[in-house]
């Protein structure tokens, strides 16, 4: 009796919501004639319409559908709203680009840091005194709005990045770019307060974007003379995609740009339909189901479960993400380097790379990644040596041991379980660690105030530069040198590597850099996690790029 | 309106000031994490940020004088513009799925009490509606939503993949009132209202679920009040037919019925966002969620005034209507 009760209850719930669905197919019989004549399309309609379904298999095939956690904010690549990065990524053409490498085993390749290539500029030369760069655009590029590219497009574009004094502005500001000027229609030349090697890799960057000026100044107003507000919804660039439609809360649709000029190669897709799916799990799903072709948004510690997984493929290249315990050298105890070099002799680097990064990651040997240029981990002394570290702690007055307390919050996934594999660790060598969780935003702030003395940091740079990321994260002053690092030996071989155009003599100087960095151990650990990408299984061409967000003029389907 | 004004002001002063209680600030998450103080500043003042609250408040309350909600910082737009967009989309979940849990929930508790009183069909009706409604108000509605999902259309494929109002590929319909369903039907676009409604069914389904069987509770110890009453005996000792005893239970079930509904409905637009946020509805519910999480103030404090708004009207309509049923409600 008392099982038959609930499946009573049950099989009326049951029987509702089928009845339901009967209605809703019966209603929506015609809507799903016509979805079942796109997946099987010729079969069901041999007779008049077989073109006209053909048609329509052709234009899915060539539909790349993504589901994502947000649809664009806007199209303004100098500001920083959900979605905005990938998707202003497809329209902006840049005026340098990478090479790409040969694919490695699952079929994905990466840009090449070393070697830059033209894209809307051609060609260009930088004078002796390293103060202007002077770069000769390709002639016959047209925007979606059949406008051709010129000199005064550049110049418009980063007046506009100088004016908002965001994202751009602080990319220009790195390379030291003071102004832009017109030579002549289809020459153009940067303007440099010094000398700056990062000027190149800079301009390989969406950001600032390089717009069709007549079409923004046709929506320009007094009020708002870079189009900010005609932005949310449009865009006027040179690269290989444009906007078609944007309906807030539902999808953005995109469509090829027909006058692109082919520097990233020819769109496969002719649409792209980026459709907001607010929910992870849900996202997954359609990508299992083969509802969709990419997904956005996804944890590291998603991607192992799809390993296996044949309605999924998995890409994974090295990234640049690094995953660092930070030290400030200017609160006690971290105020003695024996006491930051002791907690680089404890630290369990393979160890934690198994338990919290599923020995997915590389473990970090110098302040640089191993994607960059002049990379090297050859001065990495801290092998995990216990005994070395209490050395170390009793020469710095530490014999008995100290207490610390370590923050970390939850930006990052691998926060919690580095922050408990450390504090294990550390306990062994005498150092007490006291774990606190702080809310993103406290975290953010407590950084912001140079107030943590040892915390939890992740960082990776938008500019595939080693000049860029030791400068941006390790310098003094640098706007992402989360720790507050100082040494101006440190500073002196960076200053000289970012200001010499000979790649020899860079990687000289970065040599230093790392050395003095490793020696100072100003954070341990770096591990650096791949970037993964999930995709349907007929999906083609991924490229990882620094901005780790795929442009769809690479991808194809198989 | 002499309750109204001053509830809603409240709720104005109220959201004001707790969105900014939280140590959340916009200007970091706008900056992002490669920004100088300096940006930061300089968004902050843009923002109006570095006002002292009170002055920031004073804006706030001028601007909304004027109709101005202020914008969304997330989605670059009004947001008066956002909850013209999105509004829509809940109020159709809302009003297709409640209605469905009001007459499934008076069905399933009305039934036990229509079957003859000790026979084994009335023990088995009542002992399962009165378990099967504690059992399902235990499932969390977020929870149901998936498992729902993963059933119907995920293993069984009956129902469309959850990507939102309609599927890939089909155009909305002309703008009239914003549900894609209404829509489509003044439209008289049956292709796009056949699909729309197929995306809307199994959010439907989870809403009625969910929802009917807390109004079947109350539909239960409401009617069973009543046949308890002095009144309903004597009229049966009379020897009413069976359809006027029925009318008799309805007409003094209905105000108390009526005044519930309205107490879930007002209750709904928070309670529909989990749905929204499964079934990528884009709707209002899902919207507050996420500014919430992105310290996006004006978004936040457009989303409170539009619920305070939304629970006044809901019960001033079902206040008339329970009034309208029962003159004595005025008392």
């Amino acid at each position: 009796m008392n099982l038959r009760k609930p499946s009573r209850l049950t099989a009326f719930l049951l029987a509702g919501s089928l009845l339901l669905a009967a209605c809703a197919a019966d209603e929506g019989g015609e809507a799903e004639d016509t979805d079942e004549a796109d997946a099987d399309s010729g079969e069901a309609d041999e007779s008049d319409d077989a073109e006209g379904s053909e048609d329509e298999a052709g234009a899915a095939e060539r539909t790349l559908v993504i589901a994502a956690a947000n649809v664009p904010g806007g199209f303004d690549g100098d500001a920083l709203q959900p979605a905005t990065q990938e998707t202003v990524v497809q329209m902006n053409e840049p005026l340098l680009g990478f090479a790409v490498s040969e694919p490695q085993e699952d079929g994905a390749r990466s840009v090449i840091s070393s070697e830059i290539e033209g894209r809307l500029a051609e060609s260009w030369e930088i004078s002796d005194d390293g103060l202007t760069a002077t770069f000769s655009l390709r002639q016959g590029v047209l925007s979606p709005f059949g406008n051709e590219l010129t000199a005064e497009d550049v110049k418009w574009s980063w007046d506009k990045s100088f004016a908002q004094e965001r994202t751009g502005n602080f990319l220009a500001g790195v390379a030291n770019v003071e102004s832009v000027e017109v030579v002549d229609e289809y020459t153009v030349q940067f303007n440099l307060s010094e000398p700056s090697a990062l000027l190149l890799s800079n301009l390989t960057v969406y950001t600032p974007g390089i717009y069709d000026s007549t079409k923004m100044k046709e929506h320009a107003t007094e009020d708002d003379p870079w189009a900010l507000e005609w932005l949310v919804e449009n865009h006027a660039g040179f690269g290989p995609y444009t906007v078609e439609s944007v309906s807030p809360g539902e999808q953005a649709v995109f469509v090829r740009n027909e006058n692109y000029y082919g520097g990233f190669g020819e769109p496969f897709f002719d649409r792209v339909i980026y459709r907001e799916v607010p929910d992870a799990s849900t996202r997954q799903q359609l990508l299992i189901a083969g509802e969709v072709d990419w997904i956005e948004g996804f944890s590291p510690t998603d991607v192992e479960q799809f390993l296996d997984d044949e309605r999924v493929k998995v890409q994974s290249v090295t990234g640049t993400r690094q995953h660092r315990v930070m030290m400030r050298q200017d609160i006690a105890p971290f105020d003695d380097v024996r006491v930051r070099q002791a907690v680089a002799y404890a630290t369990p680097y393979d160890q934690i790379n198994d338990i919290v990064f599923g020995g997915l990651a590389t473990v970090g040997k110098s302040p640089l990644t191993p994607a960059y240029a002049c990379f090297t981990d050859e001065h990495f002394t801290y092998e995990t040596d216990l005994d070395r570290a209490r050395e170390l702690l009793a020469e710095a007055g530490y014999e008995d041991g100290l207490d610390v307390e370590f923050v970390y919050s939850e930006i990052d996934f691998s926060e919690e379980g580095v922050a408990i594999q450390m504090a294990d660790a550390l306990a062994e060598v005498g150092i007490n660690v006291t774990l606190r969780k702080a809310p993103e935003a406290q975290m953010v702030t407590g950084i912001e105030e140079a107030s943590l003395p040892f915390f939890f940091a992740g960082f990776e740079a938008l500019v595939l530069d080693p000049g860029f990321h030791l400068e941006v994260s390790a310098s003094t002053g640098g706007v992402a040198n989360d720790n507050g690092y100082s040494n101006p030996d440190f500073d002196a071989a960076v200053a000289d590597g970012n200001s010499t155009f000979d790649d020899d003599a860079r990687c000289a100087a970065f040599d230093e850099a790392q050395r003095i960095h490793m020696e100072d151990s100003t954070w341990v650990g770096g591990w650096v996690t791949t970037h993964n990408e999930l995709m349907a299984p007929d999906i083609d061409g991924f490229v990882w790029n620094p901005t780790n967000h795929e442009l769809w003029v690479e991808l194809s389907r198989q | 309106v002499a309750v109204t004004i001053p509830l809603l002001f409240g709720l104005v002063v109220v959201s004001f000031f707790l969105v900014r209680i939280g140590d959340a600030n916009p200007a970091v998450l706008i900056a992002g994490p490669q920004a100088s103080t300096a940006e930061i500043e300089m968004i902050e003042s843009d923002l109006g940020l570095d006002q002292p609250l009170s002055s920031q408040f004073v804006t706030y309350l001028r601007s909304l004088a004027e109709g101005d909600l202020g914008d969304s910082w997330a989605s670059g737009r009004s947001v008066t513009s956002e909850i013209r967009n999105r509004l829509p989309a809940s109020l159709e979940l809302i009003v297709f799925g409640l209605l469905g849990a009001l007459v499934v929930g008076s069905l399933l508790g009305a039934l036990p009490d229509q079957l003859k009183k000790g026979s084994l069909s009335h023990l088995v009706a009542e002992r399962n509606v009165d378990i099967g409604t504690v059992l399902v108000m235990a499932v969390p509605i977020f929870w149901a939503a998936l498992l729902l999902l993963y059933v119907f259309w995920f293993q069984l494929n009956i129902f469309p993949p959850p990507i939102g109002r309609l599927p890939l590929g089909v155009a909305a319909p002309p703008d009239i009132t914003g549900s894609y369903v209404v829509d489509a039907m003044l439209s008289r676009d049956w292709e796009v209202f056949g699909a729309a409604l197929r995306q809307m069914a199994l959010p439907i389904i989870t809403l009625i679920i969910s929802e009917s069987v807390v109004i079947a509770r109350h539909v239960r110890a409401v009617t069973r009040e009543i046949r308890n009453s002095p009144y309903y005996r004597y009229a049966r000792a009379l020897g009413s037919s069976n359809a006027s005893l029925v009318a008799l239970v309805l007409r003094n079930a209905a105000p108390s019925i009526i005044g519930f509904f309205g107490i879930v409905f007002a209750a709904s637009l928070g309670g529909v966002a989990l749905i929204e946020l499964v079934f990528s509805w884009g709707g209002i519910g899902d919207a507050g969620l996420k500014a919430m999480q992105r310290a996006d103030f004006a978004m936040v404090q457009g989303f409170i005034l539009v619920s305070g708004v939304f629970v006044t009207l809901v019960y001033l309509v079902t206040d008339s209507v329970a009034t309208l049923l029962d003159p004595r409600a005025l008392e």
